[in-house]
């Protein structure tokens, strides 16, 4: 044995450690992008050459090539493994191609003859261009490829596993329709289509994303919205320069007029009715593949705070539901503010004994009003975003132990007042009543701003901070609609009411800022029944 | 749009209601002061019929185009300098009445200056977003504001006693009669100078006027005759702020004792309106006057400006009222620089027939 060996756990060894990993820069590594306007050749090697190529076969293991014998004639199919529907491509389409009788080169065989009499699919398109077959395959399709014929066919063969229709989960009713929209957009169409059943309905297929393509739908009535309408909503759509969009809410970001408004001006919604609705007024609808929601144009400040409850309502109670939700707004905006603009600036305004409980209560607390506002407010926003993110079991009960336990604990410490906890949690529970979510988001940011304003200058300040921005949402407008429309005009505001719901043998007209091409909605007497005969 | 300026108008002439000046009108006529606020308005109602009448001649078009007609940029410009100082002034005024009154009953222990730094951000904030949305606010609100106020004004009526308003004529028709200054309410007329060029005919411009005069008006007589009836003479010529005292006596089912906060609430979003198309209009008057390309460089200068003026160590209000401020510049500018103006028009225009 060698002294060395003896010693070589002792002596210094250089680490052969692998270098800390840094992400290469590249410019234009990819100098070959794919040929996209490759035309489909007759040869079958050339084709399937150029599919292996464009799809990384085998590298990319999920796409399947399938030689076929089709008539004595060379061929192959390509799809995706686990996004088409292995069934449907066996039985529609490998099944009849290989028991096709045997092609002679004297026989006039075209791909036309194999859609019309062998291909068993109800979804079969023609194409010379490469790019077209990729792009089904892409989508779930399947690429069917024979040799001496330059033509490709292309089916929809979709089978990927999806969501049933469920229940609404954020625009829950009691009455109306339960349904609503999923990921799948030819569902979410047929959704739409089976409660207006109109063939004036217009379902124009738009693509967004240069490089994920996905599917968009243009949902309008032809011979009701206002044609400019559409053009500006499907030009703003065709605009979107991106390679990914993934979601309908990213649409809604590229095409909005202002993206650092404080309040949206596009709504949004996951039930089919309220969509057909607002289709039926005269507006425009886009459903995207993969999006559960829908966006809907144009869409104005009193909107914003319907529920799509309100039109299955009888008046009384869709009137009270809607002013309930009207107060609970002010409330969840206004509250915090008002109740330090008192209490700091106003105290003549609070009744004498609810002034001494309020200073009582507030006696050994060290911090000012503003900070235990503060506090509280800051604490029940961590509380909203932590319980969206905790698992199902323990989120309910980190509510509890949010608002009870450490509401309870904060006010034994003497780190805020009982009062205060009291002014914070109505103020939260008010803002749980506000129907749409984007507006729930706006109501706690000018929540914020109001504090703010009511602990430097008390009514005065809030006085500013309101009429600065009741006059901004005033100047803003909505596909050139002004966004407080119907506030100005409450007879234009058409069948949904501006503050107050209609009955709904009233909503003769549609509303009129939408410029519809047809006004009328229901003529004078829509309840026949009530004539005299 | 035409009701929306129609409204406009109202607002302007009707948040000065608010300050002093019932007080003035009871110290000059006594119990008579109703009548006194009736004639005046009255006369201001005939002064901008008969001026509108003359003024037909120019159409639609404002003061400053109808300016650069007759005399060409120089003139133009001079006029736009002279709207500009006027509404200036008027700014100026408000911005510190309007303040002080604040300071008064809202928040006693703030600074001036605070308040009216608040003041000239909002009215700065009101110029940026321009007229439309000032238009479009004040169409919203005008109806639940108009309200409370009808409320706050109905509640009184258990606070008024019918004897207090006698002797009628008050200090006697010679009194009376010598109360020009109440029109000085009616003085942001001047702004409808500037308003007209919104209108599609002086016809229409003409209606939305003299509506205006008519229902600030009305409101300006109902406010005093409620604070004539509810303070018996010679107490109401002592109160500061009438209308102040005249809702704090307001007492909503025993609970909201102390409800002018919210009627202060709603004067102060009436008056933020008020200036934001005050400085508007100033940064329009030079914008136009000088053929200038952007309006909204203009909006802070000119509100700064007007600030300026409202926090100088002396009071405006009361230099205003003493007379030592010319009061003619912009009272009577009111109503006579669009006549003069028309005037001067239908001269140029027989002199271009000759």
């Amino acid at each position: 044995m060698d002294i060395k060996d003896f010693l070589s756990p002792f002596l210094y060894r250089e680490r052969e450690e692998k270098e800390v990993f840094h992400i290469e820069n590249i410019k234009n590594k990819n100098k070959n992008p794919p040929d996209r306007k490759c035309a489909v050749s007759g040869d079958i090697k050339a084709n399937m050459n150029y599919i292996k190529s464009r799809f990384s076969v085998p590298v990319n293991s999920d796409v399947v090539v399938r030689n076929i014998n089709a008539g004595g004639r060379k061929g192959f199919i390509v799809f995706i493994d686990g996004m088409a529907d292995g069934d449907v491509i066996n039985k529609a389409i490998i099944e009849p191609l290989v028991s096709m009788p045997e092609i002679s080169d004297d026989d006039d065989i075209t791909a036309d003859n194999l859609i019309e009499k062998l291909i068993w699919h109800s979804q079969a398109k023609l194409t010379d261009n490469m790019q077209d077959v990729v792009d089904e395959i892409n989508f779930g399709g399947c690429g069917v490829f024979i040799d001496k014929i330059p033509l490709a066919v292309s089916l929809d063969t979709k089978g990927w596993a999806t969501r049933g229709i469920d229940k609404p989960e954020n625009e829950q009713s009691i009455y109306g329709p339960q349904e609503a929209f999923g990921e799948m957009i030819r569902t979410n169409c047929s959704l739409v289509r089976k409660i207006l059943k109109n063939e004036r309905l217009i379902c124009e297929s738009l693509e967004v994303g240069n490089v994920s393509r996905t599917t968009c739908i243009l949902l309008y009535i032809d011979d009701v919205a206002n044609p400019s309408l559409v053009n500006e909503v499907r030009e703003r759509i065709n605009g979107i320069d991106m390679d990914y969009v993934i979601s309908v809410e990213e649409v809604s970001l590229m095409i909005e007029d202002n993206s650092f408004s404080l309040t949206t001006r596009i709504m949004s919604t996951e039930r089919p009715d309220r969509t057909a609705r607002a289709l039926s007024e005269g507006r425009v609808a886009v459903i995207m593949n993969g999006s559960p929601k829908a966006l809907i144009f144009p869409t104005n400040a009193a909107e914003l705070t319907h529920s799509a409850s309100d039109a299955y309502m009888r008046v009384p109670y869709a009137n009270m539901s809607r002013t309930v939700r009207l107060i609970a707004m002010f409330i969840s905006v206004f509250l915090p503010g008002l109740y330090l603009a008192s209490t700091l600036y106003h105290k003549e305004l609070i009744p004498t004994y609810l002034l001494y409980s309020i200073s009582a209560s507030r006696e050994n607390v060290p911090f000012s009003s503003l900070s235990e506002m503060i506090i509280m407010e800051l604490s029940f926003e961590i509380i909203r975003e932590a319980s969206i993110r905790v698992p199902g079991p323990i989120g309910s009960t980190l509510g509890i132990v949010g608002g009870l336990i450490l509401g309870q604990a904060a006010v034994d410490a003497r780190i805020v007042s009982p009062i205060m906890i009291i002014v914070v949690a109505l103020t939260g529970i008010c803002s749980f009543a506000v129907s749409d979510y984007s507006l729930g988001w706006t109501n706690r940011i000018l929540r914020l701003v109001f504090i703010f304003l009511g602990a430097v200058s008390g009514f005065y300040a809030i006085a500013a901070g309101t009429f600065a921005y009741l006059v901004y949402l005033c100047a803003q407008s909505n596909f050139g609609i002004p966004f407080m429309s119907p506030l100005m005009n409450p007879k234009n505001s058409g069948g949904q009411g501006t503050l107050f719901v209609k009955p709904i043998w009233k909503k003769e007209y549609r509303p009129k800022f939408l410029k519809p091409q047809d006004e009328r909605y229901e003529p004078d007497i829509s309840r026949k029944w009530k004539k005299k005969k | 749009m035409k009701n929306g300026l129609t409204v406009l108008m109202i607002n302007i002439i009707c948040v000065k209601l608010f300050l002093t000046f019932p007080r003035a009108l009871v110290i000059n006529s006594g119990t008579g002061a109703w009548l006194q606020m009736l004639i005046c308005t009255a006369a201001a109602y005939l002064i901008f019929f008969a001026g509108m009448r003359i003024y037909r001649v120019c159409g639609s078009r404002d003061m400053i185009e109808v300016s650069r007609e007759i005399g060409g940029n120089a003139l133009a410009g001079a006029v736009g300098v002279v709207l500009f100082c006027a509404l200036g002034i008027n700014t100026g005024i408000l911005m510190r009445a309007f303040p002080e009154s604040i300071k008064m009953f809202l928040l006693p222990d703030a600074e001036i200056e605070q308040i009216v730094i608040i003041f000239a951000a909002a009215a700065v904030f009101g110029a940026y977003m321009g007229l439309n949305a000032l238009v479009n606010l004040i169409s919203i609100i005008i109806i639940p504001a108009s309200a409370v106020i009808i409320i706050f004004l109905v509640s009184l009526f258990g606070e008024c006693d019918l004897s207090n308003i006698s002797p009628v004529l008050g200090k006697g028709i010679a009194s009376i009669l010598s109360g020009w200054s109440a029109l000085s309410v009616f003085s942001d007329i001047i702004l409808f100078t500037l308003i007209i060029s919104e209108f599609e005919s002086a016809e229409e411009a003409e209606k939305s006027g003299r509506r205006a005069i008519i229902y600030s008006g009305a409101v300006a007589v109902l406010i005093t005759v409620v604070y004539t009836m509810m303070y018996p003479y010679p107490m109401s010529s002592e109160i500061i702020m009438p209308v102040y005292k005249m809702v704090r006596s307001v007492d909503v089912v025993g609970v909201f004792r102390r409800a002018e906060s919210v009627l202060a609430f709603v004067w102060c979003i009436f008056t933020f309106i008020s200036a934001g198309v005050y400085v508007y209009y100033m940064s329009l008057s030079l914008k136009k006057g000088f053929s200038l390309r952007d309006r909204k460089m203009l909006i802070i200068p000119s509100a700064v400006t007007a600030a300026s003026a409202a926090v100088i160590d002396i009071n405006i209000p009361d230099r205003f009222a003493g007379g030592e401020i010319p009061g003619a510049c912009v009272f009577w500018l009111s109503f006579i620089l669009f006549v003069l103006t028309a005037a001067l028009y239908i001269l140029k225009k027989r002199a271009v027939r000759k």
